[in-house]
């Protein structure tokens, strides 16, 4: 069991996460502002973050960012409905372990999430 | 479209990376023939780098193989070997190759996949020349600084003087700090220890890691140049200075300016040059014979010996203010006794190194051999430990060097017969190496028994002079003092 954090300025999108990775067995933490979430995970062991990237105020790009700088041990996925080469290659320069596309597949996200957990 | 601009050059032989002198190498790789020679204009004109072609993944694969090269750029989708599949054949083979992976039909997945696999960077088709030229030439800072990243390491490496001396010894570890510490330094430093302990290696260290190291050092065997010919080999003469100085000469302490000196068995300066050579190390000036005014000079001076200054000073043979001139700092490099506990250490590394001079490796020393070499006394150190070895790998019968192997071969009962026999399985070079060896040590003991010990008497007696005499004892690591008859 993993502690996840989901950050998504779509309230819903976020719930959705929370439901599907909760029955995997994963304590999951849904956020819409980015403040709440880096807050969070500055106050709280977290395993894994999934990034939105097109957010309110910051980027996900700058949230990864800025996590790793909280805890370089955070693993991040983002998970994005505009994809680009560029903020792939950002993200993966950053440290993320995965670059995913919205609409995710229910067990993709499930199987790309065990993997990344795994890799730790 | 031109591309006679492209620089080419199929002689030189494959490396893994170039060095600095050389251009950085880049295969360009598309299966499209138009895109490939615009490709190898562009890059040819805009970036500083050798260029190869190739029309096909598996193509630009064998000519991995040959030619290293330190960037590839690829396209994706290829017949056969793909961009993606070369991608991993190449980081598996070298992960230092950085690889821009092009693509028209590029999706984020494969981007992604790309660059988790280590692509260095992924452009999208179509794209800007300029776009492409900027990510190969940010492509090539990075390689230049991973290059120069490599030098800097290897340099702090060779900035060690651990690096150039075996042992682990509590005595040698702390001759070595101090080196480390005073190498980059300009202090004058004395260098002392035992024959054989290894002083001129440490001079040369000590050199090395100094920031007069591009420079060569000069060293001068002080006892080995009469006393007249030594003055003027040390300070110079100015044309005229007198009879037979035809022309000038610049003397050595000119020589090594901006670098270092080594006077090597400074005991042994007469007391004449001890003055003179005080006045260098003072006023960091030198006055050459015939000159009416000195000449200033940068350089650092080391000074070795193996003998009881303190006790030659007593004697008035060495002056005491130039003994404290000299003993600024004074490195003492043990005695092998000293540091018993490095002699197998130190055999392996020689056994190792002769094993492969002379084209025997795997050779091993048996343990009871290896337990004479600690327990024997070596009076010759470093230098007799390391011929002892060096003799015992060109006699070796088989894998294994035993006690015998290692016995000294100037016993005075060993047939010249036996001896012949002994080294018949040898090259003649080594085999003769060996036998004049052996003679050497013989007919050396002799005369210094011959003299008791007396080393004027014993070169007299060989028609040789002391110094070539000295020479030789020193080479074959005999000590004249273990000869002496009366005590001292």
């Amino acid at each position: 069991m993993a502690r996840i954090l989901v950050l998504d300025d779509v309230f819903d999108a976020g719930i959705l996460i929370q439901k599907i990775l909760q029955k995997e067995g994963h304590e999951v933490k849904p956020f819409t502002e980015e403040e709440d979430a880096l807050r969070y995970a500055g106050d709280n062991r977290i395993d894994l973050a999934i990034l939105d990237i097109k957010l309110k105020k910051m980027s996900g790009i700058e949230v990864l960012e800025e996590l790793k700088k909280i805890n370089a041990d955070i693993r991040v996925m983002m998970l994005t409905g505009y994809p680009t080469i560029e903020t792939a290659r950002q993200s993966l320069e950053l440290g993320a372990e995965e670059y995913c596309v919205k609409p995710i597949d229910k067990d993709e996200l499930k199987e790309k999430v065990s993997k990344v957990l795994a890799s730790s | 479209m031109t591309i006679q601009d492209v620089p080419m050059d199929a002689s030189r032989p494959a490396s893994p990376l170039a060095g600095p002198e050389e251009l950085p190498r880049v295969i360009l790789i598309d299966d499209d023939t138009d895109m490939l020679a615009m490709l190898r204009v562009v890059v040819g004109r805009k970036c500083d780098c050798e260029i190869r072609v190739a029309e096909s993944g598996a193509i630009a694969w064998e000519l991995f193989k040959t030619w290293r090269p330190d960037i590839i750029v690829t396209d994706i989708k290829m017949p056969g070997l793909s961009g993606l599949d070369l991608l991993n054949k190449v980081k598996e083979l070298d992960p230092s190759i950085s690889v821009i992976m092009m693509t028209g039909y590029g999706t984020v997945e494969m981007a992604v996949e790309a660059l988790k696999q280590g692509a260095y960077d992924f452009i999208e088709k179509p794209f800007d020349n300029d776009h492409l030229v900027l990510t190969l030439q940010r492509c090539l800072e990075r390689i230049k600084l991973l290059h120069e990243n490599q030098t800097l390491q290897q340099k702090i490496d060779s900035r060690s003087a651990s690096r150039k001396f075996i042992g682990q010894s509590p005595k040698l570890r702390q001759a070595l700090e101090l080196m480390d510490k005073i190498a980059d330094t300009d202090v004058t430093v004395l260098i002392r220890g035992e024959s054989g302990t290894g002083k001129e290696l440490a001079a040369r260290v000590l050199h090395q890691m100094s920031g007069r190291s591009d420079k060569s050092m000069v060293a001068v065997n002080c006892p080995a140049l009469p006393e007249h010919i030594l003055e003027s080999e040390l300070f110079g003469y100015a044309k005229g200075a007198f009879t037979g100085a035809t022309s000038k000469k610049k003397g050595l302490f000119l020589e090594a300016h901006g670098s270092t000196i080594l006077l090597d068995e400074i005991g042994d300066l007469p007391i004449e040059l001890q003055t003179k050579l005080l006045r260098v190390l003072q006023e960091k000036e030198i006055m050459p014979l015939g000159h009416t005014r000195p000449i200033k000079v940068d350089v650092r001076v080391l000074a070795s010996t193996n003998q009881d200054l303190e006790e030659k000073i007593r004697r008035g043979l060495f002056r005491e203010d130039l003994y404290y001139r000299l003993n600024v700092v004074s490195v003492t490099m043990p005695s092998l006794n000293d540091m018993t506990e490095d002699i197998p250490l130190l055999a392996r590394h020689f056994l190792q190194l002769y094993g492969e001079e002379y084209g025997k490796p795997g050779l091993k020393i048996t343990p009871a051999a290896m337990q004479h070499l600690e327990r024997r006394r070596w009076k010759g150190n470093v230098r007799e430990l390391q011929n002892v070895v060096k003799r015992a790998v060109l006699l070796a019968a088989d894998k294994n060097i035993s006690i015998a192997d290692l016995k000294d071969t100037f016993q005075p009962e060993t047939p010249c017969e036996d001896i012949l026999s002994e080294v018949n399985s040898l090259s003649y070079n080594n085999a003769k190496e060996e036998v004049v060896n052996i003679f050497s040590r013989k007919y050396l003991t002799n005369a210094l028994q011959q003299s008791g010990g007396n080393v004027s008497a014993a070169a007299r007696s060989s028609r040789l002079g002391r110094q070539s005499f000295q020479r030789l004892l020193r080479r074959y690591g005999l000590e004249a003092a273990d000869y002496r008859t009366t005590s001292t």
